[in-house]
């Protein structure tokens, strides 16, 4: 089986490089026969990668131990769903799962190319198709999964998967970020697709928009998915650690988000057309330049991949990337000209354009972070590492800013606006904000920071609220016969995008408000308990019932018994069961954490360890302020993108629909 | 089996990359359906008009800028519409 799927993946190659050959030839030729060839090239890489991917899956949950790989990241006594999971554990799997879920992607754009300009998908399917030839030559030649154990002896057994990767969310974030990553690989194609055929009206912009959206929402579940698995799993009582890993599918993250925004300005002002061809091509390197970081071994981190010497092609890459476009954009510099300019600061396009420079500030000062150890190392000699207080000083700044343009950049006119409009439409806002600011101060919040978020979070939220009864008012003006519920519906289909990105806002206003609590508020504590005793802490009082353990073929495991409740009156909430694992085959302790989760905060308590005697136990306990509504804020975020796309994939399938019926009539 | 297989992968992927042009006669783009981007642009155009009717009713857009867009829109969509009335298709 195994040859058959290296076989498979070598035919995928093969079919990516004849997509290259014959999309350019198509788009130069223009012939019909050549961009049948790059379109049937597509989805045959399509197949064969699926192929591949198949029958490694297939090899897992066989446990195929033959199979280095496949030995290396199971073991038989893992769940049959991790077995499968296992194929994104480890550095070749996680190679061919990208080339798989891109060619996807490629394939879907493959199949709705009919509907798209026929002199710019020759040379988009191009692009694609050399971003498939890249991951699948790394597949290929560098990270192969179906490498034979050369050995006489067949080890009966695996080694295992990491514990702390056997999760529910293990399964699901990793696929995610993919799905982001690779979705948002079609807007870069259609960016260099244009700039080669010379197809530079807005059109390639406005077609690559639901791709992006897809894309970014994959990528803000991925993220999400990510933050929520390190608070279950690791036991540090946080969600984002600022770690590498961490910040490389939060770069991409950064610049899709601002692509998104200044999107908006060149379809409306003709503006911003090489910013935007930029933000396109640096979204897609920073995905390249993430996977280069997470499996070079340059960076240090709790979730990177093993040191490989595979980071040169992805230097390499980029190179090629980042080289290509400055020629393209060089040649094609007249027709990238914006048609106007910005006629004054007090603009929704210059706000709009303010907020990318702030996005991109962020990435780059993260970058730097990330970067800084390694460049240190090159120019002293020492390796130097920057950690949380480095990101915090200079994002959350940046993010505070952000969120006021957030508020005020939808709700300011185009072109110019006047300072007697916005004190019209911030004043009530702004006022009802101020007077919360205060309240807050007189309930004791007085730090800067956690005052100025929670103020501009809620003003944010105002301006939509305030946005929305404004048109309500109009909507009302114009059908005084309907009811509001009708009014309502009526004003949200017929500007489901523009509300579903007000919905957006909202969400990272909840979002914003939850991470401020957590940052700001947070209470953390070690402390050690004999049975029977009371630790006393916030509004909680908690007590060790007793300490058991606990054995399978895994692992054995301490298990202590604790009964959470109010310190008032001593009344119960709840029974938490913190664990302290020992996993026999890695060797290694791991903790599962016991989490009451509560509308006002979390309670989280992790077992930290045991005295020789195992009289005294240890805990680290955290009250995390309003963490629920982080994720919370992440559902509302995710349905406002889903509010905004369906309308475009209906409209899509409705043009799918036509077409099909055109062909039959043909 | 697996060269069996593989064989039988490796044949049916050259055929459909060869397919093409043994069907197609080597000949020229097929334009995309006309009507179908255009009545893309038409909902385009419109949901535009749209926001910015709204736009306009709640204070953002002056005046003076709303007729100019407007006028702008309008005679885009206007010609947009006069292009499928005279390719219904």
């Amino acid at each position: 089986m195994a040859e058959f799927g290296h076989f498979s993946l070598c035919l995928a190659w093969i079919c990516a490089l004849v997509g290259i050959f014959s999309g350019v030839y198509a788009g130069m030729t223009r012939r019909e026969s050549w961009f049948g060839t790059v379109r049937n090239a597509t989805w045959l890489t399509t197949l064969a990668t699926g192929i591949a991917t198949a029958v490694l899956c297939y090899g897992f949950y066989v446990s195929d131990f033959t199979n280095q790989y496949i030995w290396q990241h199971s073991n038989r006594d893992m769940h049959w769903a991790y077995r499968i999971s296992a194929l994104w554990g480890g550095m070749d799997g996680s190679m061919l799962l990208w080339a798989f879920m891109l060619s996807v992607s490629a394939a879907l754009l493959a199949a709705l190319c009919g509907n798209y300009p026929r002199q710019l998908m020759p040379w988009v399917l191009a692009v694609l198709n050399s971003s498939q030839l890249f991951f699948l030559t790394v597949v290929v030649f560098l990270t192969n999964p179906f490498r034979y154990i050369r050995a006489e002896f067949i080890p009966p057994d695996g080694n295992g998967l990491n514990p702390l990767l056997q999760n529910p969310y293990m399964v699901s974030h990793p696929p995610m970020l993919y799905a982001g990553f690779t979705t948002l690989t079609v807007p870069f194609a259609f960016c260099l697709g244009a700039l080669f055929a010379g197809y530079l009206s807005n059109e390639w912009i406005r077609l690559t928009r639901l791709w992006t959206l897809i894309g970014w929402c994959f990528l803000t579940v991925g993220i999400i998915l990510g933050g929520h698995w390190a608070y279950v799993e690791l036991g540090w009582g946080g969600f984002w650690a600022w770690d590498p890993v961490e910040n490389a599918s939060f770069m991409p993250w950064l610049t899709a988000t601002a692509f998104l925004h200044s999107v908006m300005i060149q379809e409306r002002k003709e503006m911003l057309k090489m910013w935007n061809v930029w933000l396109v091509v640096l979204t897609y390197g920073l995905t390249v330049f993430g996977t280069f970081l997470t499996r070079s071994g340059v960076v240090q981190s709790v979730h990177a991949f093993a040191n490989t010497d595979v980071g040169w092609v992805f230097l390499l890459y980029l190179g090629i990337i980042f080289t290509t476009t400055i020629i393209l954009t060089w040649w094609r510099r007249s027709e990238l000209r914006s048609a106007r300019a910005i006629e004054s600061l007090l603009s929704r396009e210059a706000l709009f354009l303010l907020n990318n420079v702030v996005f991109l500030s962020i990435c780059f000062a993260t970058m730097w972070g990330v970067m800084f150890p390694v460049l240190s190392e090159a120019v002293t000699g020492n390796k130097q590492t920057v950690g949380v207080p480095f990101f915090n000083a200079v994002n959350v700044p940046l993010f505070l800013l952000l969120i006021f343009l957030m508020a005020i950049g939808p709700m300011i006119a185009w072109r110019k606006a006047s300072w007697s409009s916005l004190v019209r439409t911030f004043r009530g806002p702004f006022l009802l904000s101020l007077l919360v600011c205060v309240l807050l101060v007189f309930v004791g919040i007085v730090d800067f920071y956690p005052l100025l978020a929670y103020g501009l979070s809620l003003f944010s939220v105002l301006t939509v609220a305030y946005e929305f009864s404004r048109a309500m008012r109009v909507q009302r003006a114009a059908n005084p016969q309907g009811s509001m519920l009708s009014d309502a519906n009526l004003l949200l289909r017929r500007h489901r995008a523009r509300y579903g990105g007000y919905v957006v806002h909202i969400g990272v206003a909840i979002a914003a408000v939850s991470i401020t609590s957590a940052m700001a508020f947070k209470t953390e504590k070690e402390f050690s308990l004999s049975k029977g005793e009371t630790l006393e802490v916030g509004r909680f009082a908690l007590t060790l019932n007793e300490v058991g353990g606990t054995r399978n073929d895994s692992y054995e495991a301490a298990v202590a018994t604790m009964t959470l409740a109010h310190r008032k009156d001593r009344s119960p909430i709840t029974t938490l069961y913190p664990e302290r694992r020992f996993y026999f085959r890695t060797q290694e302790p791991t903790t599962e954490v016991a989490l009451r989760i509560g509308l006002r905060e979390d309670f989280y308590i992790a077992l930290a360890g045991m005295d020789e005697s195992g009289e005294r136990v240890s805990f680290k306990i955290f009250i995390n302020p309003l963490q629920v509504w982080l994720w919370f804020g992440g559902l509302v975020i995710v349905f406002g993108t889903v509010m905004i796309t369906l309308p475009e994939l209906r409209f899509k399938r409705a043009m799918l629909g036509a077409f099909a019926r055109q062909e039959i009539r043909q | 089996m697996t060269l069996f297989a593989s064989l039988l992968l490796t044949i049916a992927i050259t055929w459909l990359l060869v397919r093409p042009h043994l069907s197609q006669c080597n000949t020229a783009f097929v334009p995309a359906p006309a009507s179908e981007q255009l009545h893309d642009s038409k909902s385009r155009l419109v949901q535009l008009l749209k926001d910015l009717e709204l736009d306009f009713a709640t204070g953002k857009v002056s005046a003076e800028e709303h007729t100019q867009i407007k006028a702008q829109l309008g005679a885009e969509l206007s010609k947009v519409l006069n292009t499928l009335d005279n390719n219904p298709a």
